[in-house]
């Protein structure tokens, strides 16, 4: 390729058509994209297809799971289960893993010959998810709403704005709402001009729907019609591990230790309790790190990450301002302190005054005694 | 060097609200745009300097591209300061109110109009949009293969070999050239300016000839835009409504003063910590 | 291109974007505006952005502002408010007591200065030189925030030749080279110069001032108060201040002497003791901390000035000169007229192309015929009076506290004194006793340096005793570890901006101090949780957190050893004063 051809246009002669004119009528069917990770179902396509359900009685249209992979067996049944009313699959040695063009390939075309195009379409805020759901939107120039945390359907009324042709009542809207800027406002997005109205959502937030292995559906094969162009990336190596950093992301609970743990065993006990949970990992304050208790990638806070588990639980953390705005917006935090004036019960939800070196061992206790009795229900495949 | 396959980076720079200063926030949380200060976009510094260690390897030229109001030269001139060689305002009253669609679209028609490059770097995601849409849609119109999340590269012959972030661990890839990358915050910080670089931008402030040098503004016209497929119209969405969130936290409850297996107790009941047990 | 050229040279550097500098800029502007002379200058500053390390009270006379600016009330000159109501409180920990105005020292009126917000003003005057520089095509001036002078440099003669401004000072744009280089700098680094040239034969003496903004819920603008007492009972020289801003802000700030025999001050937590006072609860009540930072003011004052103000390629202006009277506690209007001075004198050296120590001492001189030496002058054994008569720190005002506590108003306690008048008295008493004993002619008087009083065994007095207040709002006071994140640092990695020169000498000054229960006065007097004593291997080492810094140079001014020297950083790494 010389200097000057690089940018001409693109190859592909397929026109960035819109894939429908009136959104509303005839109503479409809502698609959620449900991504693998090593051969399986990862939990937020489970948590779309949740919300997706809602969305779809609310139109009274079928919910479309989308998936994409090798060797896919059971999993189109699972979708299924998990709220499917039909599954569009490709199955394809080209597609074991995700790349960015392959999958955009198959999916455009696809969703390029529907006669009715899908009103909606979810994808996760992964990294997956907001590779790929970019590339679709700007293909059919369709609007995207991003890291969406509520999903709804509603109608919506345009009345100014300088474009006479948007000027309408809009029934049957995706209302795609999401925190704006600063956090402390919720936007609500919509798009209703064109469909698919699409959305991403964060992990962790939408909530999966119990399998039911009675459900049943329809499997669709998706063509797959790869071009060389399709390969200008290739994957050389994947890794995945616990352990290469610290998934702060996915982590349900955070256990958090500070200056109060007096020494880096403390962290012995912090992981302990960690491990207790299903999803659970170690923070640290910048205190605790500094004194080299604990590596950096643990930190939480102004300078370390930013996290918003389920659970944050706060072990001899004095609540410095500059921890909190790492991780105030947990949804529960639970702190644990000897100081009963200790500024991180200004915000913490529950707040137990005592020595962590016997609070956190009795916790362990009793979420271990509590295990006997309680079901688990697993998600994954 | 000068034989590197890597003549021209770009690199897609955003001005945004100024969120590191409580100035210019409203009470409310909000951002009072009369009052609020304006900067680089903290992402973008990353894909400034992932363009600039790529000028660094191979000589080749770095052009900073944004889109925004006259103002937004400011982040040209910090640009500059840090050693991009020239620059390009994407400027004009038709933009306002674009959303990702209709920035990328705009920016698209701005990059081919400039014609010729091997690599497009953007930020992750900016702080006032927070979309991570922008590069991918840019992407998409250029007809490129991409690398999101990227924490660390290198120009390896007519190919990048990149490591990019995904769940739980990292990936490595290859690409051909021409590629878009986004480039994630776990990249090299941005080093501070240059005096050199700090001497030229006053230089260019005082001298309009000098700066036409090396800043070009360019309106939808000049770079052949279709109006309507960017700004308000060609915005597929629209912000409908914004709602107040609710502070989280604030009424702790204490447990103290008892013996600790009932403190427990009381927060294991009251919880739903117990669900998270594996 | 003038940039492209090998080595970076100018006619003048101006080393921090200071006060004075910047009145000197002004000045300069203008002058060569006038005369025609066509010259080149760099300001370096080593904030991010323009008075973004800069922290002061700020009260101050418009009679400088008024001569530099003459149109400023027309302009978008950032006033917090006139004063119209000033205060002088005696403090007792429960209660407090105005002074009448009639009994007020002269200088403490305030009636009629402006209240302003320092970073604020230097910004301001940043933005104005820009424009005025659009109208005078033949001056260049080149704006380096974010950059400091690291070191002074020399030619073989030992004449300033300019200042290295990056890491290495090897390649070419490592240095910045002028005829003339002017130090603004607080002494950051031209204390080198002053050492070098061994021109202060008396040590500065310095205090620390912390301050927070506070958002609150009445209107203050306009009111200053200045604070005697509680919480400082101890014999420490200082006291607080209140000053009413406009949109409901109000400034609380104490200064706090260095030269204390106390070595664990702990100011920052002084100043929340302060606040623990029921009528600060009030004032507060309900508001919200918006900024917190901590700055160094000079004090020696007359005594403490170098005998050289310039030498060959250099000059000295404001605090780096030491030109702050602690009486008034007037550093701005000083520092502005050494700008205004040394402008004179080197729009001079412009036109002549001397810039020997010869046509610069001009500066000295000049300013030698201003309100600032008069005033220095004037006041020039204040400080010393009250080192050399404890007993009014000691005895005379924890007594007046106490009377106050226990009455209402200080007289009973006064009378018990032996004095009538509670605030004039001892002012009168001190003047009496110049006059008397004959200091007023007394010459040269010596100072220690800061820390030469500290005693590892210092056992607080009963009288500086208080009891907290524990009616204290928590949402009022702030750990020292809270307090940094609102003075907004930013820090990068591998700055390393603080030297401690030998570790062992650290280990041996921490022991010193422990065994009494006590703890290292770089330690307890850090206005911002930098140092601290690791334990490693049953051993006391000195760690410090460099990114929580603000660089107000209190650890190095307290150390006993003379073990730390805090540096100027690199990148504009530090705090973020803007708002103090
Ligand atoms: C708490 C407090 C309250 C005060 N209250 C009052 C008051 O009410 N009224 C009054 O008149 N005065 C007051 N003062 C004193 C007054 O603020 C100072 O005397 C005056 O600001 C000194 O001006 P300056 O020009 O010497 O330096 P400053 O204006 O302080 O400026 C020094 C500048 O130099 C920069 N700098 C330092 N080193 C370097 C370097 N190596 N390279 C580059 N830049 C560098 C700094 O970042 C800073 O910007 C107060 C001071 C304090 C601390
Ligand atoms: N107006 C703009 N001008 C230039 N680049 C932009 C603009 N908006 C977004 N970008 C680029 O796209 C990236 C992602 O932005 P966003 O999708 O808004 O989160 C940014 O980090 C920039 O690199």
């Amino acid at each position: 390729m010389t200097d000057t051809d690089q940018t001409t246009p693109p190859q592909e002669a397929e026109p960035n058509k819109p894939v429908a004119l009136n959104a509303n009528d005839p109503l479409g069917e809502v698609w959620v994209f449900c991504e693998l990770q090593e051969g399986k179902v990862q939990t937020v396509g489970l948590e779309l297809l949740g919300a997706g359900r809602q969305l779809a009685d609310k139109l009274d249209r079928p919910l479309a799971a989308v998936v994409l992979g090798h060797n896919l067996g059971e999993i189109p049944r699972q979708l299924i289960h998990h709220g499917a009313d039909k599954v569009y699959k490709a199955d394809h040695p080209d597609l074991a893993e995700y790349r960015t063009l392959p999958f955009r390939r198959v999916l455009c075309d696809f969703m390029g010959q529907q006669a009715i195009p899908p009103h909606s379409m979810l994808l996760g805020s992964t990294t997956t998810g907001r590779d790929l759901a970019p590339r679709i939107a700007a293909h059919f120039q369709t609007g995207l709403t991003a890291d969406t945390t509520e999903l709804d359907i509603g109608p919506y009324d345009h009345k100014g704005g300088s474009d006479a042709s948007k000027i309408g009542l809009y029934e049957n809207c995706l209302y795609a709402i999401r925190p704006s800027f600063g956090e402390s406002l919720k936007a609500r997005i919509l798009g209703p001009w064109k469909n698919p109205q699409m959305a991403t959502t964060r992990p962790g937030v939408m909530i999966p729907l119990d399998p039911d292995p009675s459900r049943t559906g329809e499997v669709v094969d998706m063509p797959v019609h790869l071009q060389p162009a399709d390969f200008r990336l290739t994957i050389a190596e994947t890794v995945r591990e616990a352990t290469a950093g610290v998934d702060f992301d996915n982590a349900d609970v955070i256990v958090a230790g500070g200056y109060g743990l007096a020494n880096a065993d403390g962290f012995a006990l912090m992981k302990e309790l960690a491990d207790c949970f299903e999803n659970g990992t170690v923070g640290a304050s910048r205190k605790a790190v500094d004194l080299g208790w604990i590596p950096y990638v643990h930190q939480v806070g102004q300078t370390g990450k930013t996290v918003r588990p389920k659970i944050y639980i706060a072990c001899g953390i004095s609540g410095a301002i500059q921890h909190r705005v790492g991780m105030q917006n947990s949804g529960l935090i639970i702190a644990i302190n000897k100081d009963p004036d200790a500024p991180i019960f200004k915000f913490a939800d529950h707040g137990i005054v005592g020595d962590l070196y016997q609070v956190v061992p009795e916790m362990i206790k009793q979420i271990k005694s509590s295990k006997g009795s309680k079901e688990v229900s697993s998600v994954g495949v | 060097m000068t034989n590197s396959a890597v003549k021209d980076v770009f690199v897609m720079i955003k001005q945004v609200p100024d969120t590191r200063s409580k100035a210019g926030l409203n009470p409310d949380g909000t951002i009072n745009r009369a009052q609020a200060k304006r900067m680089l976009n903290p992402f973008d510094e990353y894909a400034l300097q992932a363009a600039l260690n790529v000028k660094k390897q191979t000589g080749c030229r770095v052009t900073a591209i944004t889109m925004g109001p006259p103002p937004a030269i400011e982040i040209l001139y910090t640009a500059l300061e840090h050693g991009a060689d020239r620059c390009y305002l994407l400027s004009d009253r038709r933009l306002a109110a674009s959303d990702t669609l209709a920035t990328a679209f705009a920016l698209w028609k701005t990059i081919e109009h400039l014609n010729g490059f091997q690599m497009i770097f953007c930020g992750l995601q900016t702080t006032d949009g927070d979309t991570a849409q922008v590069g991918p849609q840019l992407a998409e119109r250029l007809n490129l293969p991409q690398v999101t999340y990227c924490e660390d590269f290198e120009v390896v012959g007519d190919k990048l070999h990149a490591r990019r972030v995904v769940e739980g661990g990292w990936q490595r890839v290859v690409s051909e050239l021409p590629v878009m990358v986004t480039v994630a915050n776990s990249y090299h910080p941005l080093e501070f300016k240059s005096l050199r670089g700090a001497r030229m931008v006053q230089e260019l402030m005082r001298n309009e000839a000098l700066r036409s040098q090396y800043i070009t503004t360019v309106d939808l016209d000049v770079v052949g835009a279709d109006p309507d497929l960017t700004g308000l119209k060609g915005s597929p969405t629209i912000v409908a409504k914004t709602d107040k969130v609710g502070s989280i936290g604030g009424n702790c409850a204490m447990h103290q003063g008892q013996a600790v297996e009932a403190l427990v107790r009381e927060v294991t009941l009251q919880t739903n910590l117990l669900e998270f047990a594996s | 291109m003038a940039f492209d050229e090998n080595k970076i040279q100018y006619d003048v550097v101006l080393v921090g974007a200071s006060t004075s500098n910047l009145a000197l800029a002004h000045r300069l502007v203008d002058l060569a505006s006038h005369s025609g002379i066509s010259f080149s200058m760099a300001i370096l500053e080593k904030a991010r952005e323009f008075g973004g390390q800069i922290l002061s009270g700020a009260v101050t006379p418009t009679h400088v502002i008024d001569k530099l600016f003459p149109d400023w009330r027309e302009t978008d000159f950032p006033v917090e408010g006139v004063c119209d109501e000033s205060h002088f409180t005696v403090m007792g920990a429960e209660r407090k007591w105005d002074a009448p105005n009639m009994l007020l020292p002269a200088g403490l009126d305030k009636k009629g200065y402006l209240i302003i917000t320092l970073s604020q003003v230097v910004a301001w005057m940043v933005d104005k030189l820009k424009a005025k520089l659009q109208d005078a095509p033949k001056v260049t001036v080149d704006f380096f925030n974010g950059f400091a002078a690291h070191e002074i440099l020399y030619d073989n003669t030992d004449k300033v030749v300019g200042v290295r401004v990056s890491r290495t000072g090897i390649d070419v744009e490592d240095n910045i080279y002028a005829h003339v280089t002017v130090f603004g700098d607080k002494g950051f680094i031209s204390q080198d110069l002053v050492k070098k040239f061994n021109l202060r034969k008396n040590p500065q003496l310095w205090s620390v001032g912390v301050k927070e903004v506070w958002s609150i819920k009445q209107d203050l603008a306009g009111k200053v108060w200045h604070t005697l007492g509680f919480p400082l009972l101890d014999g420490t020289f200082g006291g607080g201040f209140l000053y009413g801003m406009q949109n409901n802000r109000l400034t609380v700030g104490l200064v706090v002497s260095l030269d204390s025999e106390n070595p664990n001050l702990n100011p920052q937590q002084l100043l929340q003791d302060y606040k623990t006072h029921p009528w600060l609860q009030d004032l507060l009540k309900d508001g919200t901390l918006l900024k917190y930072g901590a700055a160094l003011l000079p004090e020696g004052g007359y005594f403490s000035l170098p005998d050289k103000f310039a030498v060959d390629g250099a000059m000295l202006l404001g605090d780096a000169l030491g030109t702050l009277n602690v009486i008034k506690l007037a550093g701005v209007d000083h520092a502005m007229e050494c700008g205004w001075q040394a402008a004179g004198v080197l729009h001079k050296a412009l036109q002549t192309r001397q810039y020997d120590e010869a046509t610069l001492i001009e500066y000295q001189h000049n300013l030698g015929h201003t309100f600032v030496m008069s005033d220095l002058h004037g006041s020039r054994y204040f400080r010393y009076t009250f080192q050399n008569n404890p007993k009014l720190l000691k005895e005379y005002v924890p007594k007046l506290a106490r009377g106050i506590d226990n009455d209402g108003h200080p007289f009973a306690a006064a009378i018990g004194l032996g004095l009538m008048n509670p605030i004039g008295a001892p002012w009168d008493g001190l003047k009496a006793k110049l006059f008397l004993d004959g200091w007023r002619d007394a010459g040269f008087i010596h100072y220690k340096k800061n820390y030469a009083e500290y005693e590892p065994d210092y056992v607080l007095p009963e009288l500086a005793k208080y009891k907290k207040n524990d009616h204290a709002s928590k949402d009022t006071l702030y750990s020292r570890e809270d307090a940094v994140f609102y003075a907004g640092t930013k820090y990068h990695e591998g700055n390393d901006h603080i030297d401690e020169f030998d570790a062992d000498v650290c280990v041996r000054c921490i022991d010193s101090y422990s065994i009494h229960g006590k703890t290292t006065p770089c330690v307890s007097d850090c206005t911002a949780e930098v140092h601290r004593i690791d334990e490693m291997e049953g051993r006391h080492l000195h760690g410090m957190s460099l990114e929580n810094c603000i660089h107000c140079r209190t650890c190095e001014i307290v150390c006993p050893q003379e073990n730390i020297r805090v540096k100027p950083t690199y990148q504009g790494s530090g705090p973020d004063f803007m708002g103090l």
